[in-house]
Protein backbone atom coordinates (compact mmCIF):
# COMPACT_ATOMS: atom_id res chain seq x y z
CA UNK A 1 0.00 0.00 0.00
CA UNK A 2 1.07 3.81 -1.13
CA UNK A 3 0.94 6.08 1.72
CA UNK A 4 1.36 9.48 1.46
CA UNK A 5 2.23 11.24 5.08
CA UNK A 6 1.66 14.85 4.46
CA UNK A 7 4.47 17.20 7.01
CA UNK A 8 4.92 20.50 8.00
CA UNK A 9 7.83 21.46 10.90
CA UNK A 10 5.07 21.80 13.37
CA UNK A 11 4.86 18.94 16.37
CA UNK A 12 1.26 17.47 15.28
CA UNK A 13 2.76 16.46 11.62
CA UNK A 14 5.94 14.77 13.61
CA UNK A 15 3.81 12.69 16.13
CA UNK A 16 1.42 11.57 13.39
CA UNK A 17 3.82 10.52 11.65
CA UNK A 18 5.60 8.48 14.70
CA UNK A 19 2.12 7.44 15.34
CA UNK A 20 1.66 5.97 11.94
CA UNK A 21 4.67 4.25 11.92
CA UNK A 22 4.17 2.83 15.47
CA UNK A 23 0.21 1.58 15.32
CA UNK A 24 -0.49 1.23 11.23
CA UNK A 25 2.30 0.54 8.82
CA UNK A 26 2.94 -2.25 7.70
CA UNK A 27 6.16 -4.19 5.94
CA UNK A 28 6.14 -3.58 2.18
CA UNK A 29 4.05 -0.28 2.74
CA UNK A 30 5.93 2.60 0.84
CA UNK A 31 5.82 6.00 2.39
CA UNK A 32 5.75 8.79 0.80
CA UNK A 33 6.50 11.90 2.61
CA UNK A 34 5.34 14.89 0.96
CA UNK A 35 5.16 18.96 2.10
CA UNK A 36 3.82 21.78 -0.18
CA UNK A 37 5.12 24.70 0.78
CA UNK A 38 3.42 27.81 -0.80
CA UNK A 39 5.35 30.55 -2.20
CA UNK A 40 6.96 32.84 0.06
CA UNK A 41 5.68 36.36 0.05
CA UNK A 42 8.06 38.30 -1.69
CA UNK A 43 8.19 42.47 -1.14
CA UNK A 44 6.79 44.06 -4.11
CA UNK A 45 8.70 46.18 -6.03
CA UNK A 46 7.80 50.14 -5.69
CA UNK A 47 8.96 52.04 -8.79
CA UNK A 48 8.63 55.45 -7.38
CA UNK A 49 10.94 57.76 -7.39
CA UNK A 50 14.51 56.59 -6.94
CA UNK A 51 13.16 53.06 -5.86
CA UNK A 52 15.96 49.94 -6.11
CA UNK A 53 15.50 46.31 -6.59
CA UNK A 54 15.39 44.87 -3.12
CA UNK A 55 17.78 42.18 -4.26
CA UNK A 56 19.09 41.40 -0.92
CA UNK A 57 15.81 41.16 0.86
CA UNK A 58 14.57 38.96 -1.37
CA UNK A 59 17.70 36.71 -1.31
CA UNK A 60 17.05 36.26 2.41
CA UNK A 61 13.48 35.58 1.93
CA UNK A 62 14.49 32.67 -0.51
CA UNK A 63 17.26 31.68 1.48
CA UNK A 64 15.42 31.15 4.65
CA UNK A 65 12.53 29.48 2.70
CA UNK A 66 14.86 27.01 1.24
CA UNK A 67 16.93 26.28 4.67
CA UNK A 68 13.81 25.64 6.53
CA UNK A 69 12.67 23.43 3.03
CA UNK A 70 15.76 21.62 3.61
CA UNK A 71 15.87 21.00 7.69
CA UNK A 72 12.18 19.45 6.74
CA UNK A 73 13.94 17.10 4.49
CA UNK A 74 16.65 15.96 6.61
CA UNK A 75 14.18 15.38 9.47
CA UNK A 76 11.98 13.53 7.29
CA UNK A 77 15.13 11.00 5.92
CA UNK A 78 16.24 11.08 9.22
CA UNK A 79 13.16 9.26 10.26
CA UNK A 80 12.11 7.23 7.97
CA UNK A 81 15.81 5.81 7.70
CA UNK A 82 15.72 4.73 11.60
CA UNK A 83 12.22 3.44 11.22
CA UNK A 84 14.12 1.15 8.08
CA UNK A 85 10.77 2.49 5.85
CA UNK A 86 10.76 1.94 1.97
CA UNK A 87 10.37 5.98 1.48
CA UNK A 88 10.57 8.93 -0.79
CA UNK A 89 10.62 12.52 0.42
CA UNK A 90 9.40 15.57 -1.87
CA UNK A 91 9.64 18.75 -0.15
CA UNK A 92 8.44 21.26 -2.68
CA UNK A 93 6.91 25.03 -3.22
CA UNK A 94 3.68 25.02 -4.84
CA UNK A 95 1.75 28.00 -6.31
CA UNK A 96 -1.23 26.28 -5.26
CA UNK A 97 -2.53 26.51 -1.87
CA UNK A 98 -1.27 23.13 0.47
CA UNK A 99 -4.20 21.25 0.88
CA UNK A 100 -4.61 21.83 -3.55
CA UNK A 101 -1.04 20.37 -3.97
CA UNK A 102 -1.62 17.64 -1.53
CA UNK A 103 -4.71 15.76 -3.09
CA UNK A 104 -3.15 16.18 -6.67
CA UNK A 105 -0.08 14.92 -5.13
CA UNK A 106 -1.76 11.99 -3.62
CA UNK A 107 -3.58 11.31 -7.27
CA UNK A 108 0.13 12.03 -9.08
CA UNK A 109 1.72 8.87 -7.10
CA UNK A 110 -1.16 7.01 -6.96
CA UNK A 111 -1.10 6.83 -3.40
CA UNK A 112 -3.98 4.51 -1.55
CA UNK A 113 -4.44 6.39 1.88
CA UNK A 114 -3.35 10.23 3.26
CA UNK A 115 -2.29 10.68 6.28
CA UNK A 116 -2.39 13.65 7.93
CA UNK A 117 -1.96 15.95 11.76
CA UNK A 118 -4.80 17.72 12.42
CA UNK A 119 -3.26 21.33 12.64
CA UNK A 120 -0.05 22.26 12.12
CA UNK A 121 1.66 25.98 12.07
CA UNK A 122 -1.22 28.26 11.72
CA UNK A 123 -1.64 31.10 13.98
CA UNK A 124 -5.20 30.41 14.54
CA UNK A 125 -5.70 28.00 17.22
CA UNK A 126 -9.67 28.12 17.87
CA UNK A 127 -10.45 25.63 15.43
CA UNK A 128 -10.16 22.03 15.85
CA UNK A 129 -9.33 21.24 12.28
CA UNK A 130 -6.46 22.96 10.75
CA UNK A 131 -7.70 24.59 6.97
CA UNK A 132 -5.61 22.26 5.30
CA UNK A 133 -6.44 19.18 6.84
CA UNK A 134 -9.64 20.46 6.59
CA UNK A 135 -9.38 20.65 2.80
CA UNK A 136 -8.06 17.17 2.22
CA UNK A 137 -10.89 15.43 4.16
CA UNK A 138 -13.06 17.07 2.21
CA UNK A 139 -11.44 16.57 -1.15
CA UNK A 140 -9.46 13.55 -1.49
CA UNK A 141 -10.18 11.01 -3.31
CA UNK A 142 -8.73 7.97 -1.41
CA UNK A 143 -8.77 7.34 2.62
CA UNK A 144 -7.73 10.08 4.69
CA UNK A 145 -6.72 9.74 8.24
CA UNK A 146 -6.24 12.54 10.21
CA UNK A 147 -4.11 12.17 13.58
CA UNK A 148 -4.97 13.11 16.50
CA UNK A 149 -2.45 14.07 19.12
CA UNK A 150 -3.31 12.59 22.47
CA UNK A 151 -2.87 15.78 24.49
CA UNK A 152 -5.53 17.73 21.74
CA UNK B 1 -4.60 -1.66 18.93
CA UNK B 2 -8.22 -1.26 19.63
CA UNK B 3 -9.81 -0.42 16.17
CA UNK B 4 -13.65 0.66 16.09
CA UNK B 5 -15.25 0.29 12.82
CA UNK B 6 -18.58 2.38 12.31
CA UNK B 7 -20.88 0.61 9.88
CA UNK B 8 -25.01 1.09 8.91
CA UNK B 9 -26.29 -0.32 6.33
CA UNK B 10 -24.56 1.12 3.47
CA UNK B 11 -22.42 -0.43 0.92
CA UNK B 12 -19.46 2.85 1.91
CA UNK B 13 -19.31 0.93 5.41
CA UNK B 14 -19.06 -2.38 4.17
CA UNK B 15 -16.10 -1.71 1.33
CA UNK B 16 -14.27 -0.04 4.32
CA UNK B 17 -15.01 -2.60 6.61
CA UNK B 18 -13.27 -4.97 3.93
CA UNK B 19 -10.68 -2.75 2.85
CA UNK B 20 -9.44 -2.51 6.71
CA UNK B 21 -8.95 -5.93 7.19
CA UNK B 22 -7.26 -6.25 3.43
CA UNK B 23 -4.99 -3.64 3.62
CA UNK B 24 -4.52 -2.42 7.30
CA UNK B 25 -5.24 -5.14 9.83
CA UNK B 26 -2.29 -6.84 11.67
CA UNK B 27 -2.56 -9.69 13.72
CA UNK B 28 -3.39 -8.27 17.34
CA UNK B 29 -5.49 -5.49 16.76
CA UNK B 30 -8.99 -6.05 18.32
CA UNK B 31 -11.68 -4.65 15.97
CA UNK B 32 -15.17 -3.51 16.89
CA UNK B 33 -17.33 -3.36 14.64
CA UNK B 34 -20.11 -0.41 15.77
CA UNK B 35 -23.84 0.13 14.67
CA UNK B 36 -25.47 3.02 15.94
CA UNK B 37 -28.99 1.31 16.00
CA UNK B 38 -32.15 4.35 15.42
CA UNK B 39 -34.77 4.91 17.96
CA UNK B 40 -37.78 3.17 17.07
CA UNK B 41 -40.53 5.96 15.24
CA UNK B 42 -43.29 5.47 18.07
CA UNK B 43 -46.72 6.36 17.18
CA UNK B 44 -47.51 9.34 19.41
CA UNK B 45 -50.79 8.98 20.74
CA UNK B 46 -53.99 11.38 21.87
CA UNK B 47 -55.53 11.43 25.35
CA UNK B 48 -58.92 11.58 23.50
CA UNK B 49 -62.11 10.25 24.47
CA UNK B 50 -61.89 6.41 23.62
CA UNK B 51 -58.26 6.85 23.15
CA UNK B 52 -56.32 3.24 22.91
CA UNK B 53 -52.94 2.66 23.50
CA UNK B 54 -51.38 1.48 20.76
CA UNK B 55 -49.88 -1.38 21.38
CA UNK B 56 -49.66 -3.37 19.08
CA UNK B 57 -48.00 -0.45 16.68
CA UNK B 58 -45.52 0.24 19.39
CA UNK B 59 -44.12 -3.64 19.38
CA UNK B 60 -43.99 -3.51 15.68
CA UNK B 61 -41.64 -0.35 15.34
CA UNK B 62 -39.60 -1.97 18.48
CA UNK B 63 -39.79 -5.37 16.51
CA UNK B 64 -38.73 -3.74 13.37
CA UNK B 65 -35.48 -2.07 15.18
CA UNK B 66 -34.33 -5.21 17.01
CA UNK B 67 -34.33 -7.31 13.27
CA UNK B 68 -32.47 -4.66 11.34
CA UNK B 69 -29.86 -4.94 14.26
CA UNK B 70 -30.15 -8.87 13.96
CA UNK B 71 -29.92 -8.26 10.22
CA UNK B 72 -26.46 -5.93 10.60
CA UNK B 73 -24.92 -8.06 13.28
CA UNK B 74 -25.43 -11.03 10.86
CA UNK B 75 -24.15 -9.44 8.12
CA UNK B 76 -21.02 -8.39 9.19
CA UNK B 77 -19.88 -11.32 11.61
CA UNK B 78 -20.39 -13.43 8.56
CA UNK B 79 -18.05 -11.04 6.17
CA UNK B 80 -15.74 -11.81 9.21
CA UNK B 81 -16.03 -15.34 8.90
CA UNK B 82 -15.35 -15.34 5.12
CA UNK B 83 -12.23 -13.27 5.38
CA UNK B 84 -11.14 -15.38 8.03
CA UNK B 85 -10.69 -12.76 10.90
CA UNK B 86 -11.53 -11.66 14.46
CA UNK B 87 -14.43 -9.42 14.62
CA UNK B 88 -16.88 -8.14 17.53
CA UNK B 89 -20.51 -6.23 16.84
CA UNK B 90 -21.46 -3.93 19.05
CA UNK B 91 -24.56 -2.25 18.96
CA UNK B 92 -25.43 1.29 20.64
CA UNK B 93 -28.27 2.94 21.46
CA UNK B 94 -28.48 6.73 21.35
CA UNK B 95 -29.70 8.46 24.38
CA UNK B 96 -31.05 11.03 22.71
CA UNK B 97 -27.38 12.36 20.99
CA UNK B 98 -26.99 11.90 17.47
CA UNK B 99 -25.07 8.98 15.95
CA UNK B 100 -21.78 10.84 15.94
CA UNK B 101 -22.31 12.05 19.72
CA UNK B 102 -22.91 8.50 20.56
CA UNK B 103 -19.78 6.65 19.09
CA UNK B 104 -17.86 9.53 20.47
CA UNK B 105 -18.65 8.66 24.06
CA UNK B 106 -18.39 4.92 22.94
CA UNK B 107 -14.86 5.37 21.66
CA UNK B 108 -13.82 7.12 25.20
CA UNK B 109 -15.16 4.33 27.25
CA UNK B 110 -13.78 1.68 25.24
CA UNK B 111 -10.60 3.22 25.43
CA UNK B 112 -10.71 3.05 21.15
CA UNK B 113 -7.35 3.51 19.60
CA UNK B 114 -8.58 4.77 16.11
CA UNK B 115 -11.69 4.86 14.83
CA UNK B 116 -12.89 4.24 10.77
CA UNK B 117 -15.79 6.04 9.71
CA UNK B 118 -17.45 6.28 6.12
CA UNK B 119 -17.69 9.84 4.27
CA UNK B 120 -21.26 9.34 4.06
CA UNK B 121 -23.63 6.42 4.98
CA UNK B 122 -27.25 6.10 4.98
CA UNK B 123 -28.08 10.19 4.68
CA UNK B 124 -30.73 11.30 2.42
CA UNK B 125 -29.05 14.28 1.29
CA UNK B 126 -26.25 14.06 -1.13
CA UNK B 127 -24.74 17.02 -2.06
CA UNK B 128 -22.40 17.69 0.93
CA UNK B 129 -19.21 15.40 0.58
CA UNK B 130 -18.49 14.68 4.12
CA UNK B 131 -21.86 13.30 6.20
CA UNK B 132 -22.86 14.24 9.67
CA UNK B 133 -21.20 11.72 11.32
CA UNK B 134 -18.03 11.69 10.31
CA UNK B 135 -17.58 15.38 10.08
CA UNK B 136 -18.88 15.07 14.13
CA UNK B 137 -16.22 12.37 14.82
CA UNK B 138 -13.41 14.45 12.86
CA UNK B 139 -14.27 17.30 14.95
CA UNK B 140 -14.85 15.64 18.37
CA UNK B 141 -13.13 12.14 18.47
CA UNK B 142 -10.02 12.38 20.85
CA UNK B 143 -8.40 9.50 18.86
CA UNK B 144 -7.01 9.13 15.25
CA UNK B 145 -10.12 9.15 12.47
CA UNK B 146 -9.64 7.40 9.58
CA UNK B 147 -12.25 8.69 6.94
CA UNK B 148 -13.11 5.71 4.00
CA UNK B 149 -13.67 6.72 0.73
CA UNK B 150 -14.83 4.41 -1.77
CA UNK B 151 -12.55 4.31 -5.04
Amino acid sequence: MKVLIAVDPSDIAEKAFDWYFKNIHKEGNEVYVCHEAEQPDLPTVFFAGGASFPAAEIGRIMTDHNKKKNELENTYTMKCKSYKIKHRIDIETTQDKPGVAICKKAEKVHANMIVMGTRGMGAIRRTVLGSVSDYVLHHSKVPVLICRGQDQ
Amino acid sequence: MKVVLCVDGSTSAEEAFSWYFRSFHTQGNEVLAVYVGNQPHLPSFVFYEEAVFPKEEFQRAVQKCKSKMEEMKAKYLSKAKAMQVNCQFRVLVGDGGSPGETLASFLESENADLVIVGSRGMGKIRRTVLGSVSDFLVHHAKVPVLVFREE
